[in-house]
């Protein structure tokens, strides 16, 4: 079937596994991940297609994605339910020709050429739904026109101890792109790549073809076709983007971005009117702040009871905080129930988690590996002790005394 | 069996009942009164259908009531967006103007209840605050092989209260069968089966009904159904145990608010029942966000909320902004609401958008009432 010549197609490469948040994935691809109360990763670069004037999105699928493909559904919190266009996953299939695993972003594209042909796109827009941002992206297509590039990749600068998580690059002054080189051990410079690269789709199509055919390649954005076309000397223009941008992943990083919302002047603001950031979101009750209650410096949301103290948390939906517990420095996602008088601080609280009666779960967070995730489902048993730095992931009980 | 649902959306305005809310329904029917922090009032009676996997819903109204509109918009948000059924206004016609009854919207609406092809139909007051397991009515309705059924709450009716005399009150053999419906007259006080004004009936015999009222000239449905089908029809109630209140004037809409809010039985009877979640449109707002000096105690809150102050035994809608040193308590405020640094309220609700400083206290019985969009 032949659909409506879209200006611009967006491909989203939501398959990554997300290793580095460890047991935080252990259940859902990173792009499910719940993040500010009532937002999954993933919520971010869709809404952003939303804002700026994207209907048709490509979603690359492959890790664990039963809980991202019932969150994504028919698109329709994003407006991507569509007659022409709209929302489709694309997970990797059979009798394609390469019958096998999506072997990096550029092999997940080059796999779906038959998709994005029907829509005769003047132009790809390649994102990943791993990061916080927001951003316009017709303000980049307007960039990318003005320099007539082939290839348009957005950066910011990031503190240069951090740049060798990065794709790193040096550009003119006009912005165009004199050095890429992935996750650099000894970076030239700290202006990172985000991930989000925009192409003539004829451009694109070409170099994908050429990657696919090429030995040794390691069929990805980062790694071979953007240091590949520095080389051939392609109009490869980098775009400075000067909002809020975090990447989540890390643990650290994912619970800094969040505890970023809740410090006295968030830089980043999810309230925004004219620039929502939509979600599929759960019908649950208002939710209730018991008269024993203190909260402050926190974010609730829908379907929470708090009877207790909270101080600098992200709470998802449906948690229960009970009297006499004190939960300084967390994020607890959605359906966790922290009993009484339990004490939890510095925390990563996964889905579903029981903390029963006077536990005390995590502590001071002097470096940056003194952060305690426990794991989706874990019951920890009444009056246990978790020390800070911990990871629990047990699917049963914890039994903490055995932890000291 | 099948069943369609019919909503009596805006009788309040169209003077069945007093006017219980006149500042709150300047605009609005009683179905979109908003109610219990980010519901309106049409969201339980409609959840109530929608959970029992009616499909196919008529809202009865005699005009075009915006927020209403713009609130059950294509019906997506109660997943009532369908191409066999879904959401339909049904205007009445040929029966005049207001004010209207039951039995008057009925009439007006015979053709849709001609036209439908469920055998059974569900009735219900637009502005019934409850969480009815309809399924369990349908069966309940087919097992005793009735052909009405009426939902009653057991309440205490205060013998001396003005509103008792608005509610209907049902005389019940042992089995369940109803043998009258009345008016609950001065003196008639404690413990009563209530009507809670949500009917299943069957479709033909609902047809009848209207005939037959219309070549006699009634004017109530309650006198309808008794003059014709009592002795005559199966007639039984089904009881209901949840939280249920009927908002008939400024102190009720009060009490019931702070009901929901403090006792924790009410929320889990009405919002928190398994299998039953109560809808309503989806806004997509950002989450509430507790600033460094809240205090809050005690109080319902909606996403979208920001709050610096101090909140207690009060309801915030959606967006509600508290400044920095004002204090709230025993207040409603509804979306949009902004309390400005430094302000204090006492029993106030205030309407959508309002802006309030300084100081305005009113009392439990006679909450003082913030017009939508003022600036005090």
């Amino acid at each position: 079937m032949r659909e409506q010549k879209k200006r611009c197609v967006a491909m989203l490469l939501a398959g990554g596994q997300g290793t580095r948040l460890g047991i935080l994935t252990a259940q859902h691809a990173k792009p499910a991940i719940p993040f500010g109360g009532k937002h999954r990763v993933i919520d971010f670069p869709l809404s952003n297609c939303m804002h700026s004037g994207i209907d048709t999105v490509g979603v690359l699928t492959q890790f664990r994605p039963l809980t991202l493909n019932a969150y994504i559904g028919n698109g329709q919190p994003w407006d991507l339910d569509r007659l022409n266009g709209g929302v489709t996953l694309l997970p990797p299939y059979l009798g394609g020709g390469e019958d096998d695993w999506y072997r990096g972003t550029a092999d997940a594209i080059c796999r779906n050429i038959a998709f994005l042909d029907q829509y005769d796109p003047t132009y790809v827009l390649i994102l990943s739904g791993d990061h916080v941002y927001r951003m316009d992206y017709s303000e980049m297509l307007a960039f990318h026109c003005a320099r007539n590039a082939d290839c348009t990749v957005a950066f910011v600068s990031v503190p240069i101890g951090e740049a060798g998580r990065y794709g790193i690059l040096t550009a003119e002054e006009d912005g165009r792109v004199i050095s890429f080189v992935e996750k650099p051990k000894n970076p030239s410079s700290n202006l990172a790549s985000m991930g989000i690269y925009l192409f003539r789709y004829d451009v694109l199509r070409r170099l994908l073809l050429q990657d696919a055919a090429r030995e040794g390649s390691s069929h990805d954005f980062g790694k071979d076709i953007l240091p590949g076309m520095v080389e051939a000397e392609g109009r490869l223009y980098a775009w400075r983007f000067a909002g809020y941008f975090r990447d989540i992943g890390t643990p650290e990083a994912y619970f800094d971005a969040n505890m970023d919302l809740v410090s006295d002047e968030p830089p980043f603001d999810l309230r925004d009117r004219q620039f929502r950031i939509c979600s599929r979101t759960v019908s649950a009750p208002p939710h209730r702040i018991g008269a024993h209650a203190q909260v402050r410096s926190a974010i609730v949301t829908e379907g929470c009871v708090v009877d207790g103290y909270l101080e600098r948390a992200v709470l998802s939906a449906n948690v229960r905080i009970e009297k006499g517990a004190i939960v300084r420095n967390a994020v607890i996602m959605d359906g966790t129930r922290i009993m009484e008088g339990a004490r939890v601080e510095n925390c990563i609280i996964d889905r579903e988690v029981t903390i029963e009666k006077g536990c005390v779960i995590g502590g001071e967070r002097t470096c940056r590996e003194g952060l305690t995730v426990i794991g989706q489902g874990v019951r920890v048993k009444a009056g246990a002790c978790i020390r800070s730095g911990s990871t629990v992931s047990v699917p049963t009980e914890a039994e903490g005394r055995e932890k000291e | 069996m099948k069943a369609a649902g019919i909503l009596f959306a805006d009788l309040v305005r169209s003077g069945l009942l007093q006017s219980g809310l006149p500042e709150m329904i300047g605009k609005r029917s009683m179905a979109s009164v908003p109610f219990g922090c980010r519901y309106r009032l049409v969201d339980f009676s409609l959840s109530c259908l929608a959970n029992a996997g009616i499909q196919r819903i008529g809202v009865a109204a005699s005009y075009g009531d915006r927020e209403l509109m713009e609130h059950l918009g294509s019906g997506k948000d109660w997943d009532l967006a369908l191409r066999a059924g879904g959401i339909r206004f049904l205007p009445p016609e040929g029966v005049g103007q207001a004010p209207f009854t039951r039995l008057t919207l009925l009439k007006g609406i015979r053709y849709a209840v001609a036209a439908a092809t469920e055998p059974l139909i569900v009735l219900s007051d637009g502005d019934m605050v409850g969480s009815i397991d309809l399924t369990d009515m349908l069966r309940e309705h087919q097992r005793r092989e009735a052909e009405v059924t009426v939902a009653v709450k057991q309440m205490y009716l205060p013998s001396s209260m003005q509103t008792a005399r608005s509610r209907m009150i049902c005389e019940v053999e042992e089995g369940g069968e109803l043998r009258d419906m009345h008016a609950c007259h001065l003196g008639q006080g404690g413990m009563q089966l209530v009507c809670m004004h949500v009917y299943v009936i069957d479709r033909r015999l609902l047809l009848q009904v209207i005939d037959e009222a219309t070549v006699h000239h009634l004017s109530g449905f309650h006198q309808a159904l008794m003059l014709f089908c009592r002795g005559r029809h199966r007639m039984y109630v089904y009881r209901y145990d949840g939280f249920y209140a009927k908002i008939g004037s400024p102190a009720e809409y009060f009490a019931a608010s702070m009901q929901l809010a403090q006792d924790p039985e009410a929320r889990r009877t009405l919002l928190e029942m398994p299998g039953q979640p109560i809808r309503t449109r989806i806004q997509n707002s950002p989450p509430a966000f507790y600033r460094q000096h809240a205090h809050v105690r005690a109080s319902l809150i909606a996403d979208g909320c920001e709050i610096e102050g101090e909140v207690e035994n009060s309801i915030l809608f959606r967006g509600v902004h508290v400044g920095r040193g004002a204090s709230v308590r025993n207040s409603i405020l509804l979306r949009g609401c902004e309390v400005r640094p430094c302000a204090s309220l006492r029993c106030v609700v205030a309407d959508h958008d309002a802006s309030v400083g300084g100081c305005l206290s009113g009392a439990e019985a006679l909450p003082y009432y913030i017009g939508e969009g003022v600036r005090i």
